[in-house]
């Protein structure tokens, strides 16, 4: 029988909340909502996660899929980030660049 | 009739002043310089969830988020509304609302900027699979190679799962899809309601693959599997010619976000008769 207890699905909750320490304004993770949230469907579906008895391993497939956006929308905005264009550079910094300075600069 | 060559001049003259005017004045240029598109600085300081009867909703210190319309942004279970609140606690400095996929898709399920029917949205679906990426294999031996031992897994379970048997394309014209695929699968994304449905389109439109969303949504892909197996190619000229971050990896994290999104959107609904019996089961205990 799937359970949340199993290894995997130990390491996906892990997952889970580092990323939610990464993302959140809130430093504590006791005191982030989605955390305490998380622990309590784990604690909640201890001996299986099997939902209407449709499917193994639903709630497992459920964290895995949560893990994913929460890791690939920080990464996606990290890469953003780095290479985003930064515009065109001012006259003052071309003019230092080349060794110039402007006539209101003093000498 | 308006001339456009005289509107390409207007435009022309009018940039003209525009960038005389930040010659005289540098504190306009500077503006003018940074601004790409409108940005928010974050206003709120602590998000959190309410109940409304059986609906969620969500809130900014005590103000109730909002859908572009005017609406309150209300979703009908509990993690999606969570998720939505983490989501905006994300956001440190700015909001930054292009990478939010989680609130533009409860966005567009309430506020139906398309005003389309579920109806339209299935037959724009079942349109798309005689593109589906899946269907169209490579004519070089080595990438064919490499398509059949990933995809053909693939087609083999969503043939089985489905009862259908369908055909692939080996040049650039689309395979043929048999009437009974289409109304198979019309009644297979009819079950869902108007959110996932939507949902469902987002996540389709970034894998371009109907087929591998469905794997997904029935558990048999998780999202990275999925987006790994829709840009193969990609990944088959990246050994080839080298990786670049900024297009490879960035594409990848998008699409990786964009499908995992629509997946919880997917899977939210659909669980929420399940979740109402429950909660029934722990007030009485």
């Amino acid at each position: 029988m799937a359970s949340i207890t199993t290894k995997p699905a130990l390491v996906t909750l892990r997952q889970v909340l580092s990323e939610l320490r990464k993302q959140g304004s809130t430093k504590k993770l006791t005191e982030n909502q989605m955390a305490r949230y998380v622990l309590s469907q784990y604690r909640k579906h201890q001996t299986t996660d099997q939902q209407l008895c449709k499917a193994a391993d639903e709630m497992h497939y459920k964290a895995k899929t949560y893990f994913e956006y929460l890791h690939f929308t920080r990464k996606y905005k990290e890469i953003n980030s780095e290479f985003k264009g930064k515009g065109e550079r001012s006259v003052e910094e071309t003019a230092r660049m080349v060794g110039f300075k402007l006539p209101h600069d003093p000498k | 009739m308006v001339n456009p060559i005289n509107i390409g001049l207007k435009m022309f003259r009018s940039i003209n002043i525009i960038q005389k005017s930040n010659i005289l004045n540098q504190s306009i240029n500077n503006v003018v310089k940074n601004r790409y598109y409108a940005t928010h600085k974050r206003f709120f300081r602590r998000t959190d969830i309410v109940q409304n009867e059986k609906n969620w909703e969500v809130t900014l210190d005590h103000r109730r988020l909002k859908t572009p319309n005017g609406r309150v942004l209300t979703v009908n279970n509990e993690p999606l509304a969570r998720a939505i609140a983490i989501e905006w606690d994300a956001q440190i400095e700015h909001i930054a609302q292009p990478t939010m996929h989680l609130t533009a898709l409860c966005n567009t399920s309430l506020d139906n900027p398309g005003k389309l029917s579920s109806h339209d949205i299935t037959s724009y679906l079942l349109d798309f699979i005689a593109t589906d990426t899946l269907l169209f294999h490579s004519e070089e031996e080595e990438l064919k190679e490499l398509q059949e031992q990933k995809w053909v897994p693939v087609l083999e379970w969503f043939n089985k799962r489905f009862g259908l048997k369908q055909e692939i394309s080996r040049d650039l014209m689309p395979p043929p899809v048999s009437t009974e695929t289409r109304a198979v699968l019309a009644r297979h994304f009819l079950s869902y309601d108007f959110p996932a449905l939507n949902a469902m389109c987002f996540g389709i439109e970034a894998l371009k693959s109907p087929i591998l969303m469905l794997a997904c949504v029935d558990r048999f892909l998780v999202p990275q599997e999925a987006v790994l197996l829709a840009r193969l190619e990609e990944e088959y000229q990246v050994l080839r010619w080298g990786r670049v971050p900024w297009a490879h990896e960035l594409n990848q994290a998008e699409m990786t976000a964009r499908v995992a999104a629509s997946l919880l959107v997917i899977q939210s609904s659909s669980e929420r008769h399940s979740a109402a019996k429950k909660s029934q089961g722990d007030q009485s205990t």
